[in-house]
């Protein structure tokens, strides 16, 4: 069951890319999550580093764009929680929930959005943007979109966090979740714990050394757990 | 046959009372299964304790384990996709096997690893949503299980807790989606230990496995949840050298 879902999602998500670069990817999701979720009318996917530092990547029309636009400049909003809580954030009334982000919630309802569903774009302790989804009328993402949202959010990761290009897609392990790629976080802690550095660092200096390599992070990530690449390695960014 | 518990019934009341006082006081995930996996130990008498729910996008995931031969034995059922727990899911059913030796036909792969691990007997229950199955609590024990129909329903009742404590919502109708969140929040938490284990390890120059030994050890000596342990690591809150102690003093 867990294939299916993945490999439909993915290959519509391979069949949209036209540019094979992180914001090519990030479009074909938007596109993709606003086909094939039947609840779901636009999404955008966003690189945060800081609460108040984003950068939209994609968003499926100005719509969304204007949203997000709108949490940033006030620096509130579910998709800026599900960012700080790390984890999901799904309001199906933004009327109800008027009182969790007024000033928000204000100016989305005048930009006509009911419903909003956060999901944040994380590795354990490692945040990395969200995928927002919005729609026009009240409502709850039913359970099958709820399923393919979580899967949409974990290939959004995946394909953000490993370098590929169109032609190799298929490179990239899709029946994996995100959550199996355990290695890559025991590494990334060694190298953070050995060099003293955050693990955002620590992780940018495995996935550079993966990419130079022109091998996979998780590959990598395996030859640091199994000491077959000294953490000193890692000592140059 | 499990050996005679005493007092089962005041255990079983204290345990009840300490989950309920969590699942009031608003707290969530890892703490409650943490306190849920222990009880069943207590009252139930087994050896050990693991769980495993759905993960919303796909598969089976671990929850919970009362210690690492439990987790070896549920990633185990996750990873291979056989045994009873599995199997129970899938069913949305009980499944006893008192004896694994007598189920190697069944589940080749799992029955003759988990009696290497040391485990001779499973009880696998599922854990209900709406009549659904989301997951399933598993009663690992060293020799062979024959539980009575109380035990049984003590079980069962601990199992519905451990629901109840993934999905803290009232409304019945919004729990299914408060599970997914929460599923996937605990699944982050996964993540975020691992980053902890290897901060540990890389600091203090010791293996991964090592390194998850002490920082459990810590975590019930301390009475802190695996999960605020590892944040702590990751901000720094943490001195490592404590770590290091709590290991000593036991070894």
């Amino acid at each position: 069951m867990t294939g299916q879902r993945r490999r439909r999602l993915w290959e519509s998500i391979a069949d949209r890319v036209v540019t094979p670069d992180h914001s090519g990817w990030a479009q074909a999701i938007c596109a993709v999550s606003v086909a094939t979720l039947a609840t779901v009318e636009a999404s955008a996917l966003t690189l945060r580093a800081k609460p108040r530092v984003q950068e939209v990547l994609a968003s499926s029309d100005g719509w969304s764009a204007k949203l997000e636009e709108t949490q940033y400049t006030l620096g509130e909003g579910p998709g800026i929680q599900a960012f700080v809580d790390g984890g999901p954030v799904l309001v199906d009334d933004l009327a109800a929930e008027h009182a969790r982000w007024p000033v928000f919630a204000e100016a989305a309802l005048r930009l006509d959005a009911m419903a909003v569903f956060a999901f944040p774009l994380q590795v354990g302790a490692i945040r990395i943007g969200t995928l927002n989804l919005y729609r026009r009328r009240p409502g709850r993402l039913s359970a099958d979109d709820l399923a393919d949202s979580a899967v949409l959010v974990d290939l959004a990761t995946t394909a953000l966090l490993e370098h590929f290009d169109a032609t190799e897609h298929a490179a990239l392990d899709w029946t994996r979740p995100i959550g199996s790629y355990q290695d890559i976080n025991v590494a990334t802690g060694m190298i953070a714990g050995r060099l003293r550095i955050s693990l955002d660092d620590a992780f940018a200096r495995l996935r550079g050394h993966a990419f130079a390599d022109d091998r996979s992070v998780l590959k990598v990530a395996r030859d640091v757990v199994e000491r077959r690449i000294g953490l000193d390695r890692f000592a140059e960014p | 046959m499990l050996g005679y518990v005493p007092e089962q019934h005041d255990f079983f009341t204290d345990a009840l009372a300490e989950i309920t006082g969590l699942l009031v006081s608003g707290e969530r995930g890892e703490a409650v299964l943490q306190l849920i996996d222990e009880a069943s130990m207590r009252v139930l008498g087994v050896a050990a304790v693991g769980m495993l729910v759905i993960d919303p996008r796909g598969g089976i995931e671990v929850v919970a384990a009362s210690d690492e031969q439990a987790r070896f034995v549920e990633l185990l059922q996750s990873q291979v996709d056989e045994g009873p727990c599995r199997d129970c899911i899938h069913a949305n059913e009980v499944i006893n096997v008192p004896d694994l030796a007598s189920a190697r036909n069944r589940w080749p792969t799992f029955a003759p690893a988990a009696l290497a691990a040391g485990f001779r007997a499973v009880h696998a229950l599922p854990l209900r949503l709406g009549g659904r199955s989301v997951g399933g609590l598993n009663l690992l024990h060293t020799g062979e299980l024959w539980l009575t129909e109380l035990q049984q329903r003590l079980a069962q009742t601990f199992a519905d807790l451990a629901v109840l404590g993934l999905s803290q919502e009232r409304d019945a109708a919004r729990r299914m989606e408060r599970l997914a969140e929460e599923t996937l929040g605990a699944l982050n938490d996964r993540a975020m230990m691992g980053q902890a284990v290897g901060l540990v390890a890389g600091t203090l120059d010791i293996r991964p496995e090592q390194a998850r030994m002490m920082i459990g050890l810590y975590a019930r000596r301390n009475a802190r949840s695996a999960r605020d342990l590892a944040q702590a690591v990751i901000d720094g809150r943490l001195d490592l050298a404590d770590l290091t102690v709590a290991a000593s003093e036991t070894s």
